[in-house]
């Protein structure tokens, strides 16, 4: 029985520009300018979305890294802006996050059992054998050994150090686990390796899964829905077939057409955009994407396009599909 | 086609305290004027250093190079005094950083950057640099070129510095390229734009190129020619078409299959690592291979075979299974391992079967 | 070798076998090449003579400064090795007690520069605002007097003595300490593994000590070693200016001050307390420099 474990109301979060030497505030940085968005037990979204488009920035407002600017994002129906110390502190239990870079997100001086038990030591409070053991169990998890525990870090491969990340976001069994792309910084071969781990421990351990990554076979492979983001704002959302078959937003397009793929010889294939990706600073009005768009209409530059179709599970903000 | 570069028998070792490292082994690499040769591999198999070497920059020691033949366009590089290498890198060899950040000199305009490089190598005075400038800048597709040439790097965008790069690149008349994962740190639709200009760049001026990428896909879009990179050795060499389309070496099937594409299931292909002495084989893949076997053990099985006239394998087990080399066992022709004692794996291939 | 989970007794031996390990591989980057090697042992021979020094010492008497008329100012020979001074006291005895004086001395001025200068810099680190700024003013104020300067100060205030000169030294040093200690833990906050303690919920407090402070120590160690040598010759200094250490204390400093009048005629006086001032003071620094690229963080892999 699928329930709400998400949901994301018009979440925003700028980020103070401060210049002159005074330190005035002279503009925002729009991370996230108004993202909804829900999430249900069981499913795993990903987030798509190239440089600027707010998935980290979004990911750190899950994860309560970060406070929101305004809108609110609700776990269990309760606002994470309104829960105070301690609840936040339960709350993390549940929610777990691993980060991209598998070097600097493992403190270098600690051995491995007390890099992945550091959760169970702030949550469980354990202590001695129970906590070896529990540790133990979680490298297991990850296909690593119990004598893995008393080595550091940088003993260890990039893909098996990224194993090691996830197995301290195991440790306490949570119910979501958040991966802020997860593969980029490994090899392919790795990452080959990793995929496949992180899809039979979604389905074993039922987990609920939010994927952030720039990279489209990742998320087609792992989430079974996907979130398109661009200039700090979602612009499609819906099940992984469905955006993958039939996109609706010109910029998905572009997207999943500019990435090659072995069959694919020479460029002309490729589908370029012309200008850059949108500034955070001083965004585009109305839709962001419509400096590029070459579908562009006068109303994409006033108006933010609204989500059609308005009640469906696949959707997009976009003007041409009124 | 004449060819542009040519190596042969190239070792290139590091001497660290542990002992000599041997990184890059390469029996034979040559890159035709105009054509674009891919270099496929992961982190660590030596590309960089490959890079380097070509082009002069590795310190010798620690390094410790040996090759038996070093050409660029008729001219040997191996004997050659670090002022004469000076004089060529640039001229007719440059090469295309994977960060373009560190590639540019962050307190320096681009006007002023380019026009050091510009200046120095043509002999121009400023003024005539100027325009050189504006015209290369155009030639990459950089938007907006007049506005841009007064900024700094860090007022770029990172496709922007890109293009930067390749301008000063190719600013020096360089006609051999060596563009090292020029895209790894770019944004995907940066990317493309960025590969669309590669290509019509190589091929107006024609310019040959290296280029080294960590997946196929990428030299599949780019280059007429892919090498297989593993550990410094080549195991696969062939046209695109050849190595995507049929590919022998396991390792070449696994970077293949490793991508996860949209309605496949990825496929599991690992072996047991723990149970295995590594030492047994010269072969690097010999711990992860699918299809190891007692002919893997013999060194001399691990040569490269041709297995066709553009493609050539350095494992006994696919060069076995072609029919091209079995044909020519056959008719005693070639020295081929003979196909018994093991079992040849084959692994799903997206394009027909075997 | 697996270790048996449900052993109790496997886990300490483990553990401790992983540091044991990590710091033989760091024995190997510091010990790289000969000049870093004699240097080390140099130093651990310094330390090792220095604590067994009240037994091995060959005349305890030169000690303290019992004259012995019939030997003063004799050259080295095998009974003096390194010569006697004026008292007829033998300098190889005094060379060697030195050791104990300058090492233990230097240690306590450098954990007296550390404590002060790490609790200031974790302090302005982690309360950043106006806190930040008033420390960070501070340590500027003694950072704008030379070391040598201030210390001079301080000890002719109070009188010369070991004690003073000591604690002089370490009130002097503590700036140092400070910023280092504010400019690692701020760029330690940073770093991902920080944040992902943060984001399973590990206190603040905790970061601090198990985290920040805990990647703190290594730059700090390595400025420490570097600075050992300097605080020995500061310490030599003072005494050489009589602020510091007092005769008959078989300072380094305090024995080529005394031997100035005499340095024409009897060169060996002066001769061997300054080499060995010299052997330690460039011993710690290439051990400091050694010691840097020890703890650097390791090298970053892929794949």
């Amino acid at each position: 029985m699928a329930e709400t474990l998400i949901e994301i109301g018009d979440a925003k979060i700028y980020f103070p520009v401060r210049s002159g030497p005074l330190h005035r505030r002279s503009g925002w940085v729009r991370a996230v300018d108004g993202v909804s968005l829900v999430v249900e037990t069981g499913d795993s979204v990903g987030l798509v979305g190239e440089s600027g488009s707010g998935k980290t920035t979004l990911v750190n407002g899950i994860t309560m890294l970060q406070p929101l600017t305004s809108g609110s994002i609700r776990y269990r129906g309760r606002d994470l802006s309104r829960l105070r110390r301690r609840e936040r502190h339960q709350l993390r239990r549940s929610c777990q996050i691993v980060f991209q870079d598998p070097f600097w997100s493992l403190d270098p001086r600690w051995l491995v059992r007390d890099i992945v038990g550091e959760p169970l030591k702030v949550h469980q409070h354990l202590r001695g054998q129970a906590y070896q053991n529990a540790v133990a169990k979680a490298l297991e998890v990850v296909g690593l050994g119990a004598d893995d525990m008393f080595k550091y870090p940088h003993e260890f491969a990039g893909g098996l150090r990224q194993r090691i990340a996830i197995a301290r976001a195991l440790s306490i069994e949570p119910e979501l686990v958040v991966l802020d792309e997860p593969t980029s910084a490994i090899d392919v071969l790795s990452q080959h390796q990793i995929l496949l781990m992180l899809q039979s421990l979604k389905e074993r351990l039922g987990l609920t899964i939010i994927l952030a990554s720039h990279d489209l076979s990742v998320v087609s492979y792992l989430a079974n829905k996907i979130a398109v983001m661009y200039g700090g704002r979602l612009l499609e959302y819906g099940a992984t077939d469905q955006v993958f078959s039939e996109p609706l937003h010109p910029y998905t397009r572009a997207l999943f057409s500019s990435v090659p793929s072995p069959e694919i010889y020479g460029v002309e294939s490729l589908a370029s955009l012309p200008g850059e990706v949108a500034s955070a600073l001083n965004p585009p009005s109305g839709c962001r994407f419509h400096p590029r768009c070459s579908q562009g209409m006068a109303t994409c530059s006033h108006k933010d396009p609204p989500k059609l179709p308005a009640d469906g599970s696949h959707f997009a903000y976009c003007w041409l599909l009124n | 086609m004449e060819a542009q570069l040519k190596v042969r028998d190239l070792q290139v070792g590091f001497d660290v305290f542990k002992g000599h490292v041997d990184v890059v082994k390469l029996d034979e690499l040559s890159i035709g004027r105009g054509e674009s040769y891919g270099l496929v591999g992961e982190s660590g198999a030596g590309k960089t250093v490959l890079a380097l070497t070509l082009l002069g920059l590795l310190p010798q020691p620690p390094a410790v190079i040996h090759a038996s033949e070093m050409r660029l366009g008729g001219v040997d590089l191996i004997n050659m005094s670090p002022k004469e290498l000076r004089a060529i890198r640039g001229r007719h060899i440059a090469m295309i950083f994977q960060d373009p950040m560190s590639a540019l000199d962050p307190v320096y305009s681009v006007r002023a950057q380019m026009s050091e490089v510009i200046c120095r190598r043509a002999g121009v005075d400023r003024a005539e640099a100027f325009e050189r400038i504006l015209k290369y800048m155009h030639l990459v597709e950089l938007p907006d070129p007049e506005t841009i040439v007064h900024k700094y790097p860090h007022q770029l965008s990172g496709g922007q510095r890109q293009r930067l790069i390749i301008a000063l690149a190719l600013s020096c008349g360089a006609d051999f390229l060596i563009a090292d994962e020029p895209t790894r740190n770019l944004d995907v639709t940066v990317q493309a734009s960025i590969l669309k200009t590669m290509y019509r760049l190589r091929q107006e001026l024609e310019v040959s190129m290296l280029f080294i990428a960590n997946s196929l896909a990428l030299v599949s879009a780019m280059c007429d020619r892919v090498g297989i990179l593993m550990r410094g050795r080549l195991v696969e060499t062939g046209t695109a078409r050849d190595i995507v389309e049929e590919p022998m070496h396991p390792y070449t099937l696994d970077l293949l299959h490793a991508v996860p594409r949209k309605g496949e299931a990825l496929v599991d292909n690992g072996v047991g690592l723990t149970d295995v002495d590594a030492s047994r084989s010269a072969c690097c893949h010999y711990r992860r291979c699918r299809s190891r076997g007692p002919a893997c053990e013999n060194t001399e099985a691990l040569a490269m075979l041709p297995v066709s006239e553009t493609h050539a394998v350095a494992c006994p087990k696919a060069a076995a299974a072609s029919p091209a080399v079995l044909a020519e066992a056959a008719l005693g022709l070639a020295s081929a391992p003979a196909a018994t004692g093991y079992r040849v794996v084959q692994h799903q291939s997206r394009r027909g079967d075997t | 070798m697996p270790v048996p989970v449900g052993d109790k007794n496997a886990e300490y031996p483990t553990a401790v076998r992983a540091r044991l390990r990590q710091m033989r591989q760091q024995w190997h980057v510091l010990t790289r090449n000969n000049v870093q090697k004699a240097a080390v042992i140099f130093i651990a021979l310094l330390c090792v003579a220095g604590v067994l020094a009240p037994y091995i010492v060959p005349y305890p008497d030169s000690i303290t400064g019992k004259v012995v008329e019939s030997e003063i100012l004799e050259p080295p020979s095998w009974s003096h090795p390194f010569g006697t001074d004026e008292f007829g006291r033998d300098i190889f005895s005094r060379v060697l007690y030195g050791i104990r004086v300058s090492l233990a001395a230097s240690v306590i001025v450098i954990s007296i520069a550390i404590g002060l200068g790490a609790t200031f810099g974790v302090i302005a680190a982690g309360a950043r605002g106006i806190i930040d700024e008033v420390i960070m003013r501070i340590t500027d104020i003694f950072l704008a007097f030379p070391v040598a300067v201030l210390a001079i100060v301080i000890t002719s205030f109070w009188g010369g003595s070991l004690r003073n000169a000591i604690i002089a030294l370490g009130i002097s040093w503590w700036p140092w300490y400070a910023r280092l200690v504010r400019g690692t833990a701020l760029s330690i906050r940073e770093r991902p593994y920080v944040r992902a303690a943060r984001a399973l919920g590990t206190s603040p407090l905790r970061i601090m000590f198990s985290h920040i402070l805990k990647n703190s120590l290594g730059p700090t160690l390595v400025l420490a070693s570097l600075d050992m040598g300097a605080v020995i010759l500061m310490l030599a200094t003072l005494s050489f200016l009589g602020l510091g250490a007092q005769p008959p204390t078989p300072e380094w400093g305090l024995m080529i001050n005394q031997s100035r009048t005499y340095f024409l005629s009897a060169w060996w006086y002066m001769a061997f307390p300054g080499a060995a001032i010299t052997l330690t003071v460039l011993s710690f620094s290439i051990v400091g420099e050694g010691l840097g690229e020890v703890l650097n963080p390791k090298g970053r892999g892929r794949g």
